[in-house]
């Protein structure tokens, strides 16, 4: 590249990285560091930035992560709408190939194979992209993109909801 | 307002039904419930001695019953159905709330997460192998020990059939892990010590 900038192949590599820093640009950028968490003890909490949030921002951006309750993972959209997950919700739609047939999409976990106990040990980031979680059956392989998590977000909309 | 059960109206108590698993209900209370744990009761013969998780027990149904802080989680049998247990378990929930008595008895075996030495929690282990686990895979020719637990680190070594197996992995993490989980939730980890690729009997050989 260096020594022959004007050959085939530099001017080749050349157009390549100027179309990949192209596509970056266009990328959706979250304003949160990337984390390790730990759920017990809430040490290494992402942020929750409420001033990220604008009515055209992006539904599958997640501006704020927080542990509302020993149970409930809250995630905040770019777009400004929070999901409340309960977390053995998480575990139950894990996306991972044990946990869902990779071809069919085809539930394999039973519900009632996971402990109604099962919580998280730490939640990690996962690139720009994703969050991935280690529970406390052991298990960890799933990825959960952001993507996943606002489409069972709206799957758990339907759910029954009442004060007694 | 009955004297024995009293209900503070200033407590929210809001329910929410799985999707995933339409047989457990959240129950998110605006204040407290117990502090610390999380408090799990697989069954009502657990329950002996803790106000809260008795009385919610005594509903028919009731399989399981989850307190963590402000969250109880209620697991019930499939025939039940919530919309008879769950006003029931709300009233439960005041009422307990109202006492100011622990709903939760802190006995060794739910407190204990954090307060066991190695030493018991091998003795637990080492029963759960002898009862359980070393049972079933001995049909496989296979045998877990207890190398040593150190730290809250479980080391195990597999021997017979196990070692060398291709599948002893998914043995000790899919099967033995989860019940060592079950019974001694303060394992951080659980190694291998095998020597997978060594010893007299590397690969099991079918002779039936």
């Amino acid at each position: 590249m260096l020594e022959k900038p004007t050959s085939f192949a530099a001017q080749a590599y050349l157009a390549i990285a100027t179309e990949l820093a192209g596509r970056l640009q266009g990328l959706p950028t979250t304003v949160l560091k990337p984390f390790t968490w730990t759920w017990e003890t809430n040490e290494g909490e992402p942020a929750w930035v409420e001033s990220a949030v604008r009515p055209t921002g992006s539904q599958t951006t997640p501006v704020g992560f927080r542990r509302r309750d020993a149970r409930t993972l809250s995630v905040l959209w770019e777009d400004g709408h929070r999901d409340d997950f309960d977390v053995r919700d998480l575990r139950l739609a894990c996306p991972c190939a044990r946990c869902v047939e990779e071809m069919s999409g085809r539930p394999l976990l039973d519900p009632k194979s996971v402990l109604p106990d099962v919580a998280p040990r730490t939640i990690t980031s996962g690139g720009n992209y994703a969050i991935t979680f280690g529970w406390n059956d052991g298990h960890s392989t799933g990825i959960y993109s952001f993507k996943h998590l606002r489409a069972l977000a709206e799957r758990d909309a339907a759910k029954v909801v009442e004060d007694v | 307002m009955s004297d024995l059960l009293p209900v503070d109206a200033t407590i929210t108590i809001r329910a929410e039904t799985s999707v995933a698993d339409p047989d457990t209900c959240k129950f998110t209370v605006s204040r407290t419930v117990h502090p610390g744990g999380p408090f799990f009761f697989p069954a009502k013969e657990l329950a002996a001695g803790s106000p809260l998780a008795e009385r919610l027990f005594a509903f028919p149904g009731v399989a399981h019953v989850l307190v963590a802080e402000n969250v109880v989680t209620v697991g019930k049998d499939s025939g039940a159905s919530w919309s008879a247990l769950k006003p029931g378990i709300g009233t439960v929930i005041r009422a307990q709330l109202v006492t100011g008595v622990p709903a939760i008895l802190e006995a060794p075996r739910t407190a204990g997460a954090g307060g066991r030495t190695d030493a018991e929690v091998r003795a637990v282990v080492q029963e759960l192998l002898d009862r359980q686990v070393n049972r079933s895979i001995a049909a496989h020719g296979g045998q877990i020990s207890i190398v040593d637990v150190r730290d809250r680190n479980l080391f195990v070594a597999m021997s017979g059939g196990c070692q060398g197996c291709a599948a002893s992995q998914v043995t000790l993490r899919h099967g033995f892990e989860v019940m060592v989980r079950r019974v001694a939730p303060e394992i951080v980890d659980i190694v291998d010590t095998t020597d997978h690729a060594a010893g007299k009997k590397p690969f099991y050989e079918r002779t039936g």
